[in-house]
């Protein structure tokens, strides 16, 4: 399970369709995707119904079990911003969508640490 | 024979000792741990030079961080949009704003708000509004949840303007339900024959969770 930590300055509030993001999973490294659909609702395959999830097409790279917690970023005037959550992926089946929670759908409750 | 006192005397002095040394020894391996999480060349979450296509999209993200002003984020994190705003993408490296206003929108909050971001801003007309295509689908799923119909998924298409609602398969129940008044609330749209231009229909699948289950010593990945 990967995971980061940020200050305020170093995240994005929401990641716009069409937007090119970075991720990083623990198990597969690098990937690069780019946003297909914000603030949706999926049932997971254990029959739960996630909400404010943003999808997101693989372009580089792959995803796999591990790299759930797995943070997306993208880069805004030359320096990374933090954009998300890894949640899960429809890879295993053959596809190459990626799902993750934005920064903007748990900032309220989640304390964000600073790494200086 | 050595009083009580001074036979207890070494062995409390050298346990206050061991322990000291053991709470010394766990703090600085807490210390380490925390080293894990620094930007460092070993333990980087973030790639160490910002490829190219992100330079490409930067004026754009920029214009939609001034847009975003314009936005209530709520405490669920949910967004409430302003009255006429259908959505934003981002297309050809160029910010596209969906407003119901159209081109009526004059000195509107987004011109005020985006100054200095004209060249990469592209406004277009839609006939729903953000805030309504929202309400509605959510609206539409619970109905449909309560009606025992297996929808499992939705989200609203900004460039269509249109609600995307998935099914695990389609079939002409499934969307007969939605267009016909078993959604009653919206009845008025069904009326005025909108409803049915409201919604994509597709073919959905559950989502993995990608966790890591440590069971028994075995590492299970799903």
């Amino acid at each position: 399970m990967g995971c980061i930590l940020v200050d305020e300055q170093q995240q994005v509030q929401g990641t716009l369709l069409g937007t090119v993001v970075s991720k990083f999973g623990y198990m597969s490294g690098y990937a690069r995707a780019n946003v297909t659909a914000q603030n949706q609702v999926v049932t997971s395959s254990s029959g739960f119904e996630i909400r404010g999830l943003t999808r997101a097409t693989l372009t580089q790279g792959t995803s796999q079990g591990g790299d759930s917690g797995g943070p997306y970023s993208l880069s805004v005037s030359g320096a990374w911003r933090f954009a998300g959550v890894h949640y899960g992926s429809n890879v295993a089946s053959g596809g190459n969508s990626v799902w993750f929670s934005p920064h903007v759908r748990f900032s309220n409750w989640f304390t964000v640490r600073t790494t200086n | 024979m050595l009083p009580m006192k001074e036979m207890f005397k070494k062995p409390l002095s050298l346990l206050l000792i061991f322990t000291f040394f053991l709470t010394l020894s766990a703090l600085t391996d807490e210390a380490n741990t925390d080293e894990r999480f620094n930007y460092g060349a070993e333990s980087s979450y973030i790639e160490e030079e910002i490829p190219e296509i992100f330079a490409l999209q930067d004026r754009a993200l920029q214009a939609y961080s001034a847009l975003r002003l314009a936005f209530t984020v709520n405490y669920d994190g949910s967004v409430t949009y302003p009255d006429d705003f259908a959505g934003a993408w981002i297309e050809n490296f160029k910010l596209h704003i969906a407003t119901t206003s159209g081109l009526q929108r004059g000195n509107s909050i987004y011109n005020q708000l985006l100054a200095g971001f004209e060249d990469v801003v592209v406004f277009t007309e839609a006939n729903f509004s953000l805030n309504d295509l929202n309400q509605i689908r959510s609206v539409v799923f619970d109905v449909l949840r309560e009606e025992g119909i297996p929808a499992i998924g939705h989200y609203v298409d900004v460039r269509q303007n249109r609600i995307n609602m998935s099914f695990l398969e389609i079939d002409e129940s499934n969307i007969a339900s939605v267009l016909s008044g078993e959604a009653a609330v919206l009845g008025r749209m069904v009326e005025e024959g909108v409803f049915a231009d409201l919604f994509n229909f597709s073919v959905g699948e559950f989502v993995d969770p990608e966790s890591v289950e440590l069971r028994g010593g075995m590492y299970l990945s799903r």
